[in-house]
């Protein structure tokens, strides 16, 4: 099968959802506008970097003629140095001959590389000919790594014949499963690094970033964020015909961990099964599916096999990565685990490091340990420990597993809002640099005394000209504080205490560096005297057990401190701060981009029966949301315009069964976003007479809307329109 | 000044001034036509909307303002617009209605 015959994790149109920045920065460097000419593509388990690579491949074969984009990638059934390097040679003139005849069939073409040969286009002939000849002499070539070099050299030879090729290598860590006399990562590495192409390497992070080095540009793939998750799963639900609803969405969103190929797992299993995912119940009930022999838990004995063939050793690793989740539960020595699994040094090391770059574990300093945070993992590890190395019923270990997924789901789901509403202690602590700042902005005391209750639109102009300032440390690492001491997740959830280690005057000396210990503390009204005192002691705590000495404490708490607890927080020589103050410090550092997962846009939704005149209600409101975020009087009218409009198109247009319009306006830091949507006739129903306008004197609502406004969408939704509008408060 | 159905109107001499009210939309703008015919058929020869109070104007309110300026172009008679503000005169610019009236803010 070709590498580009489109049967990935993700169709097309799903590839896009939440990697819009990593498909224009691969467009860019595709374009050679990278001051680099090679690029890495450190990529997350299953997070979709094939699919990213295969759409660029599709956008510069279909979009233009400048640019002949080349993909290859490794595969499992690649056994040898010398088999691969024959494929990249043939697989390098198909798709050279393809693009230039401006032919995907040829893509998936099967005939010999002669037959390509004589279909290539006049002017490629020459080297086209002699990239057939090594073709031709490979069986005759004794010397390997002469042919294999001469192989992936292919597209320099291109290059010398004026061509413009843009080289993509993917899944370049099965490579470590090649048998041969050559090295092909060193060779891929050499001959790439000094060609003069624009050239991209991708395969598993951990992987790539042991075996590759080099001056190259680094892309790295992160698992899809909770609200891009979401996004995709609106779109699988709609491509699946499975429903979801809000709730079940946001599960999906936790649950998979952003992993794109997860939730489409998940749709195509509902969609199997003739089930909706419109309940909790639903949901984990088709995830318990998916686990007991559905496609995530072959995802998972799959990698098993692939890093151990023999059961036995299955079995083993099972075991460890139990006992390292539910008993252990820190890291364990290597060699521990190399008795357990009782091979040899040289098997046991290519298992561990398999293990390692799989993100099964995370191997560091001769320590292994299970990747806890992957919960799917988990609940893999403990049904099939349960299964295959306790040997309990199945029926019972299915049941109890959906029962605990069941139990689980609100659980995770109240953790998740937590974490969403948690400050990001840990960002805000990591872009502290030597800033100056007003002191009230740390210090609750004089910010009560002489700022709380002043208007918003005011604080951070009076702050500005307070005298009384205070340079921020320099922090150069800064983690949750579990991660120095794991018993404060006893006290506190993850996100909402940090450390960060720094130095007040850059001057790196022992006596320069200090240690902050943050954070978040709840309370309904200012905090008491008892609640600091007890927060100070655990956060002194966890200097004194990571011997911290020249730390300062720095408590977060809603509403601020009471007297009592100010008076704490001064013999303490601790900071004490309000929401407010962290809020006002966001804007004062300028870092609402860095912590903007944290600041979540203001949305507002209602519904209007359509006629009466009810547009005005709407236009009143979004008056009154717009005046709030400092939009121009002339931007606001002009918006009520627009809405207006849209309201008018709704009504007039649509034959509603339901004549209401519902209405969502998000407002974000730079820019405000009216989505209106109704059910009925879409624009595609309608018919050509339905749509003319009367005499010239109507029809001009669309008109209207795109200028006034600065970008306006029409789609079609299943049942009906919506618009969605936005005005960005820069032009306003 | 006086009101017939929900339009105040005030009448000197051949002048005829016809208030609009705060949003000009299809029923509030049907009622203003209906008045500037009637103002017209009465052999009224400068007719002027007075927009003091208008602040919105959708496109229907448009569309029936430009049947107004047809009416009174047919009866040979002028037709101004007063007191419009920018937004609404922006609009009017934008739709074209500047071509065919006068627009006084």
């Amino acid at each position: 099968m070709s590498d580009l015959q489109r049967e990935g994790i993700l169709s097309t149109v799903e590839n896009l959802v939440g990697r819009t920045r990593e498909l224009d920065a691969l467009m860019q460097h595709a374009k050679g506008e990278n001051s680099r000419l090679g690029l890495m593509l450190l990529s997350a388990p299953s997070a979709g970097a094939s699919e990213l690579l295969k759409e660029i491949f599709d956008r510069l074969f279909y979009e233009q003629e400048k640019t002949i984009p080349f993909y290859f990638a490794l595969k499992k059934s690649d056994k040898t140095v010398r088999q691969t390097a024959l494929r990249f040679l043939q697989s390098f003139l198909q798709q050279i001959v393809a693009f230039r005849r401006r032919d995907e069939k040829l893509l998936n073409f099967s005939g010999d590389v002669y037959e390509l040969a004589r279909i290539a286009v006049p002017g490629d002939g020459y080297w086209i000919d002699r990239l057939v000849e090594i073709y031709q002499n490979e069986s005759q070539t004794k010397d390997e790594r002469a042919f294999v070099r001469q192989a992936l050299s292919a597209p320099l030879r291109a290059v010398a014949a004026d061509a413009k090729i843009f080289v993509m290598i993917d899944d370049l860590h099965e490579a470590e499963n090649l048998t041969g006399e050559t090295d092909f990562l060193a060779e891929l590495q050499d001959i790439f690094s000094r060609s003069g192409l624009i050239f991209v390497f991708a395969g598993r992070r951990r992987f790539l970033f042991d075996a590759m080095r080099g001056n190259h540009e680094t892309l790295r793939l992160e698992p899809l964020s909770f609200s891009d998750s979401g996004l995709l799963a609106e779109v699988l639900a709609k491509k699946f015909s499975v429903k979801i609803n809000e709730q079940t969405r946001d599960l999906l969103a936790a649950q998979m961990q952003g992993s794109p190929q997860f939730i489409k797992f998940m749709f195509q299993a509902a969609s199997e099964r003739r089930q909706n995912l419109d309940g909790f119940r639903q949901v984990e009930k088709i995830y318990a599916d998916e686990l007991f022999g559905g496609r995530i838990g072959k995802f998972y004995d799959d990698a098993l096999a692939e890093i151990a063939p023999n059961i036995e050793t299955q079995k083993h690793i099972t075991g460890l990565l139990f006992d390292s989740l539910t008993i252990e539960k820190e890291q364990t020595p290597v060699e521990a685990w190399q008795n357990r699994v009782g091979l040899d040094e040289k098997n046991f090391s290519a298992l561990i490091n398999r293990l390692n770059t799989r993100e099964i574990i995370r191997l560091s300093s001769n320590h292994a340990e299970a990747m806890e945070e992957n919960e799917i993992l988990s609940d893999y590890v403990t049904a099939r420990f349960r299964l295959e190395v306790i040997g309990e019923n199945r029926a019972l270990v299915v049941a109890e597993s959906l029962s605990s997924y069941l139990k689980r789901a609100p659980k995770m789901m109240a953790r998740f809002y937590r974490r969403n509403s948690a400050i990001g202690l840990r960002e805000l602590l990591s872009v502290f640099d030597h800033q100056e700042i007003p002191l009230a902005l740390l210090d609750y005391s004089r910010f009560r005394d002489e700022y709380k209750g002043a208007p918003n639109d005011e604080l951070l102009k009076v702050l500005g000209q307070d005298a009384e300032k205070m340079r921020l440390p320099q922090i150069v690492y800064a983690a949750h504080t579990m991660a120095f001491y794991p018993p404060i997740e006893q006290s506190i959830e993850k996100e909402r205490s940090a450390v960060a280690v720094g130095f007040q005057e850059s001057k790196y000396t022992d006596e320069d560096e200090t240690i902050w210990i943050a954070a978040e503390i709840d309370s309904k009204l200012e905090a008491a005297k008892d609640l600091t005192e007890f927060w100070c002691d655990r956060l002194e705590v966890v200097a004194l057990m990571c011997n911290f000495l020249n730390y300062k404490i720095w408590l977060v708490a809603p509403e601020g401190f009471s007297p009592d607890a100010i008076e704490v927080l001064r013999r303490r020589n601790a900071f004490g701060s309000s929401r407010k103050q962290i809020e006002l410090l966001i804007k004062a550092l300028d870092v609402e981009d860095v912590l903007g997962e944290k600041l979540k846009p203001n949305e507002y939704e209602m519904v209007v029966p359509m006629g009466e005149d009810t547009e005005m209600i709407a236009a009143q409101t979004i008056e009154e949301i717009a005046r709030r975020h400092h939009f121009a009087p002339k931007a606001i009218n002009q918006i009520k315009t627009a809405l207006i409009e849209a309201c008018i198109n709704a009504t007039e247009h649509s034959l509603s069964p339901d004549r209401k319009i519902y209405q969502k306006f998000t407002v974000e830091k730079d820019k405000i976003v009216i989505t209106i949507a109704n059910r009925g006739l879409r624009l595609s129903d309608k018919k050509a007479a339905e749509i003319t306008p009367d005499e010239g004197r109507r029809g001009w609502g669309l008109k209207l809307m795109k200028t006034l406004m600065d970008e306006v969408k029409f789609e079609e939704t299943d049942d009906g329109t919506r618009i969605s509008m936005t005005k960005y408060l820069k032009n306003s | 000044m006086e009101t017939t159905i929900d339009v105040p109107v005030q009448t000197s001499g051949e002048t005829t001034t016809v208030y609009a009210s705060d949003y000009l939309n299809k029923l509030s703008g049907e009622k203003i036509e209906r008045e500037c015919k009637r103002q017209l058929d009465a052999g009224c020869k400068t007719l002027v909307v007075n927009f003091a109070e208008t602040e919105i104007v959708n496109s229907i309110g448009v569309s029936i303002l430009l049947g107004v300026i047809d009416a009174a172009s047919d009866a040979g008679a002028k037709i101004v617009f007063s007191d419009v503000n920018s937004d609404t005169t922006e609009l009017f610019e934008m739709l074209g209605l500047t071509n065919h009236v006068t627009v006084m803010s």
